[in-house]
């Protein structure tokens, strides 16, 4: 209250520094409150002094209106955010980047062969001998890495299921 | 038909891209792709054994079977079969070694979850249960036949005080000209190639392997196999190549056993001739003592 809420000279340019307020406008409530201009001309500022007060302004919005009467405006939006473990720089953010950057398509190796096959229908009938050996070995090779992939698949919704529900430590991004 | 056979060929690439949307469970497809494992182990052994008319040999069975992989699975329930497991069994039985009927019935077959075959075996080994069961139908057995109570009775098969009464009516009714039970000793084992070489000599060596196809001791798998006790063959390449190469060894045993019915069923001295020819083969099993 005591901090004039004018751009101090030394930071902003002379042409505006006399002259501008600034004001936050928080669109899902319709408040609308004075800021200071130390801490209103930098997002990030905003970002960090107002994260108690609005818990989705890290990923919200920010927007200025042109100085108007000497007044900008600043208006906070509430946005989508990711959901859960998307905070980067968090424990789970390596899951994350490692799922993105994955080239699989995440289909058991079983059921994708089970498929192609299935496509291949009857030409399979006019195979030649070393032709039934490869698809014979590619089957074999499904059924190796697939029974792995079910096993560890089983195993983690086995964990999930029997694991007793925790509180978290932290209101993950997005909530 | 040019336009008919277009339009069918798009309904089919229509058909399998639907498919392809339609991922099944993993249970599914392991079970599924089982059977197609099996059924290329199948044409493998096939093209071995076949190589210059293997395609001719399996085409049709393989366009059938390759048709559609996915629905006829669907359409079974629990403890039923699969069409397209019936149709593989049915190939191994046209190409390598005849099946247990039972295993070309699509209502009992299921190669996805059970890829075992097992084999048709003769039916010259003899079970309790068959021995019994002959036992209490002697006066309908032929000549031939009564050859297996007589072996029976030899390997101790028929309980002591019925021994007489069995032995005297079958020595009456099937001219065994053998009015005498013989004393068999006690802890003996044929020695089969004695066996055979005391048969040779009046032309009844058929014999000797009609009674080892008794004892399921022929050597082959065909003849050997016992219902009651064996396993089923789980299917590999290997046991199917081998099974293959038992099945062609079995019309000689075949005609060889044939040969030994007929002698039983003709020759009016052959009881005889082959109980001396037994005796004389056995072997004590005591193992005589070192210096």
């Amino acid at each position: 209250m005591n901090e004039p809420t004018t751009t101090p000279t030394q930071e902003t340019p002379s042409i505006l520094v006399a002259t501008l307020t600034y004001m936050l406008n928080v669109q899902e409530t319709g408040q609308t409150f004075p800021l200071p201009a130390s801490i209103a001309t930098d997002d990030n500022l905003i970002k960090r002094s107002l994260a108690s007060v609005i818990p989705y302004i890290d990923t919200a919005k920010l927007e200025r209106s042109e100085p108007k009467d000497g007044v900008v405006t600043i208006t906070v939006t509430k946005t989508h955010a990711p959901k859960g473990a998307g905070k980067p720089g968090s424990s789970f953010s390596p899951v994350i980047t490692s799922l993105i950057a994955s080239e699989d398509d995440g289909m058991n190796a079983v059921i994708k062969t089970f498929l192609d096959v299935e496509q291949m229908g009857k030409q399979i009938a006019s195979y030649q001998p070393h032709q039934i050996l490869e698809l014979k070995k590619r089957i074999e090779t499904a059924f190796r890495s697939g029974e792995k992939q079910d096993t560890q698949f089983k195993a983690i919704v086995n964990a999930l299921t029997e694991t007793s529900p925790q509180a978290a430590r932290v209101v993950p991004v997005g909530f | 038909m040019e336009l008919a056979t277009q339009r069918q060929d798009l309904l089919e690439k229509a058909r399998l891209a639907l498919l392809r949307l339609n991922p099944p469970s993993y249970g599914f497809a392991d079970a599924a792709l089982t059977e197609v494992h099996v059924a290329l182990q199948v044409i493998s052994v096939v093209a071995k054994v076949h190589p210059k008319n293997y395609k001719k040999q399996v085409a049709k069975v393989l366009q059938e079977f390759f048709k559609d992989i996915r629905t006829p699975r669907m359409r079974q329930t629990d403890n039923q079969g699969c069409y397209n497991s019936a149709l593989i069994a049915r190939l191994i039985n046209d190409n390598l070694f005849h099946v247990d009927e039972f295993w070309l019935d699509e209502e009992c077959m299921d190669f996805g979850t059970d890829n075992t075959v097992q084999i048709e075996w003769m039916g010259y080994r003899i079970s309790w249960d068959e021995y019994d069961e002959m036992l209490s139908r002697l006066d309908e057995l032929s000549r031939a036949g009564s050859f297996t109570i007589m072996m029976g009775i030899l390997w101790g098969n028929v309980v002591p005080e019925s021994i007489k009464e069995v032995w005297n009516f079958c020595n009456e009714t099937y001219r065994w000209n053998l009015p005498e039970i013989p004393e068999i000793p006690n802890n003996c084992y044929i020695d089969i190639s004695r066996l055979k070489k005391g048969l040779r000599k009046h032309g009844l060596q058929s014999l000797a392997t009609l009674i080892e196809a008794f004892d399921g001791s022929t050597g082959n798998a065909f003849y050997d196999f016992d219902p009651e006790t064996w396993m089923p063959i789980t299917i590999s390449e290997n046991d199917l190549v081998v099974a293959h190469e038992a099945w062609l060894e079995v019309p000689k045993i075949r005609k060889i056993l044939d040969e030994a019915y007929d002698i039983l069923e003709t020759r009016s001295d052959v009881f005889p001739l082959f109980l001396e020819a037994y005796i004389k083969s056995l072997r004590s099993r005591e193992r005589k003592g070192k210096g």
